[in-house]
């Protein structure tokens, strides 16, 4: 596997020492969609500030593009291009006070030209639809737009692994809805997109691969395909079994659909239900 | 935050800062040139009749703005019109501590100097900060070379200062849910635990934002992108007559 990310048996405590990750051993495949899963306090985001090198491991190795990161400022100026993180609260992010000068930030630190960037923020704010909300004050924006900005303010930097933690928390449904065409736009452009999440219906419509983080370690890595290890694994944990999943079985159970392949969304069950072929 | 809020709705808004931050700048340096209250009214009427004529902020909002420095203004100049150690007219005595209060004619007029004064540089800055959002009065001092690092400070305190606000908001809701101002003995505590949580939740954010800017590549400098806004000559030539004609005259009449 081309791994553009990689975790090797890496362990992090917090200051107290509390543990958050133990022996943790995680690859991300360049190119892939991938969703994290696990419950809270799993270690998912203190995993994902590991791979943006805000936090550094207590022991073990965090590796980007197969080589070791370097915890200087040219090795972190350099990882965070390539890696762009968006924060779950959009709080942790804005700072300035308004939208268009706060995705320009980003662009900025890279020593980008003033063209260049104004450039790249006009194209990230069109591209999360934010483009007449630009001259807001950050404050006077709704949640769903500041998480809008927050994703702008990252993808003004052009990464090429794109690292969001809850994006869907606290969207209304049609915000979510858009959120799925949005992510699959930034997959399609060549990025590599590695969400965490507590919906697992998200995970399996969405995500090429799946893992499952449990109490710091890893409990599954595997393609989202693989609906029979998947739902072993989030139902001994209580993660919550995908809808689709259960419905298909069921399904299957009265001879009404066919095939051994579960449907990946409510989308794709429907389509089978409505054409058996 | 009324001001902040007219400051991004009002029709000058499209107005480049420079024209806006001259006429502001002149005002307050013809007020505080002026040897008598004429000019500094006169500068008060202008910038105004700017405020609520020409950027549509309402009278009434207007007006009360200025009723908090008018407190202050008012508190600070009873002191020099009026005075316990003698003066022209005795115009009364402190009830209880037999303290004599006198008022003279040089004080009064002292005190209306500076009433007046302070009102031409209060009205000249309720201009500047009610047109014109405060990234954009930052974008103007900086053109002034005011050091980067006060900037970063007023960006970040303007910031975190709605951040706190709203925190402070829906700990207070959250306390009301849960009878915390049901008495007064209730409302003090409450008070207190709303005071102690602010300090901790704000260094906790203040972390969180720290590691929000270091995602994003920061190093040791807060940089944004301003708004291009076209300065077209005519306006700065209004800005400069305008201002300038007050501070000429505040030079000339002395008295």
């Amino acid at each position: 596997m081309n791994a553009i990310l990689e975790v090797k048996a890496v362990d992090f405590c917090y200051a107290d020492g509390t543990p958050a990750l133990r022996a943790l051993d995680l690859a991300f495949a360049r190119g892939r969609r991938t969703a994290l899963l696990g419950r809270n306090g799993a270690g998912k985001s203190t995993l994902l500030t590991l791979l943006n090198g805000i936090e550094r491991p207590s022991r073990g190795q965090v590796l980007c593009a197969g080589r070791p990161l370097r915890y200087d400022r040219a090795g972190l100026r350099e990882l965070r291009r390539r890696v762009g993180l968006v924060f779950q609260d959009p709080d942790s992010q804005l700072f300035s006070a308004s939208v268009r000068e706060d995705v320009s930030f980003g662009p900025l630190n890279l020593g980008l030209g003033k063209d260049e960037v104004r450039r790249r923020v006009e194209q990230a704010l069109a591209t999360v639809g934010l483009t007449d909300r630009a001259e807001r004050p950050t404050h006077a924006l709704s949640y769903g737009e500041k998480k809008r900005a927050c994703l702008a303010g990252v993808l003004a930097m052009d990464p090429e692994v794109l690292i969001l933690d809850e994006p869907a928390a606290g969207l209304d449904p049609a915000m979510t809805a858009r959120l799925v065409p949005l992510l699959d736009r930034l997959h399609d452009e060549g990025r590599t997109v590695i969400v965490a999440t507590h919906d697992v219906d998200f995970a399996v419509a969405w995500a090429d691969e799946i893992c499952v983080l449990h109490a710091g370690t890893l409990a599954f890595h595997g393609e989202s395909r693989d609906h029979a290890g998947l739902c072993r694994v989030l139902a001994a944990l209580e993660l919550g079994v995908p809808v689709v999943f259960e419905l298909f079985a069921a399904l299957q159970r009265r001879g009404v659909v066919r095939g051994a392949e579960p449907p990946r969304s409510r989308a794709e069950l429907l389509a089978r239900l409505a054409d058996p072929e | 935050m009324l001001i902040d809020r007219y400051a991004y709705g009002n029709r000058w808004r499209e107005i480049h800062p420079v024209v806006k931050g001259t006429l502001a700048g002149l005002g307050l340096a013809a007020s505080l040139a002026a040897a008598t209250p004429l000019v500094p009214l006169l500068v008060m009427a202008l910038m105004g009749g700017a405020a609520v004529g020409a950027a549509g902020i309402p009278l009434r909002v207007y007006l009360r703005l200025l009723l908090v420095p008018a407190g202050f203004l008012l508190a600070g100049v009873a002191g020099l019109a009026f005075s316990c150690s003698g003066g022209d007219l005795l115009i009364g005595t402190v009830p209880g501590l037999q303290l004599p209060v006198f008022a003279s004619g040089a004080g009064l007029n002292r005190a209306a100097l500076v009433l007046a004064r302070s009102g031409g540089a209060v009205a000249s800055l309720y201009l500047l900060a009610l047109t014109t959002p405060l990234t954009e009065i930052v974008g103007l001092l900086r053109r002034l070379k005011v050091p980067h690092l006060l900037l970063e400070l007023m960006v970040l305190a303007y910031r975190q200062l709605f951040a706190c606000l709203e925190l402070a908001r829906d700990i207070s809701v959250a306390q009301q849910a849960r009878l915390g101002h049901a008495t007064a003995g209730n409302r003090l505590r409450s008070l207190a635990a709303l005071g102690a949580n602010l300090i901790v939740r704000s260094q906790w954010r203040a972390r969180q934002l720290h590691r929000g800017l270091l995602a994003r590549g920061f190093e040791d400098e807060l940089c944004w992108l301003e708004p291009e806004r076209s300065l077209p000559a005519r306006h700065l030539i209004l800005a400069v007559l305008s201002g300038g004609s007050l501070l000429l005259l505040a030079l000339l009449v002395r008295g």
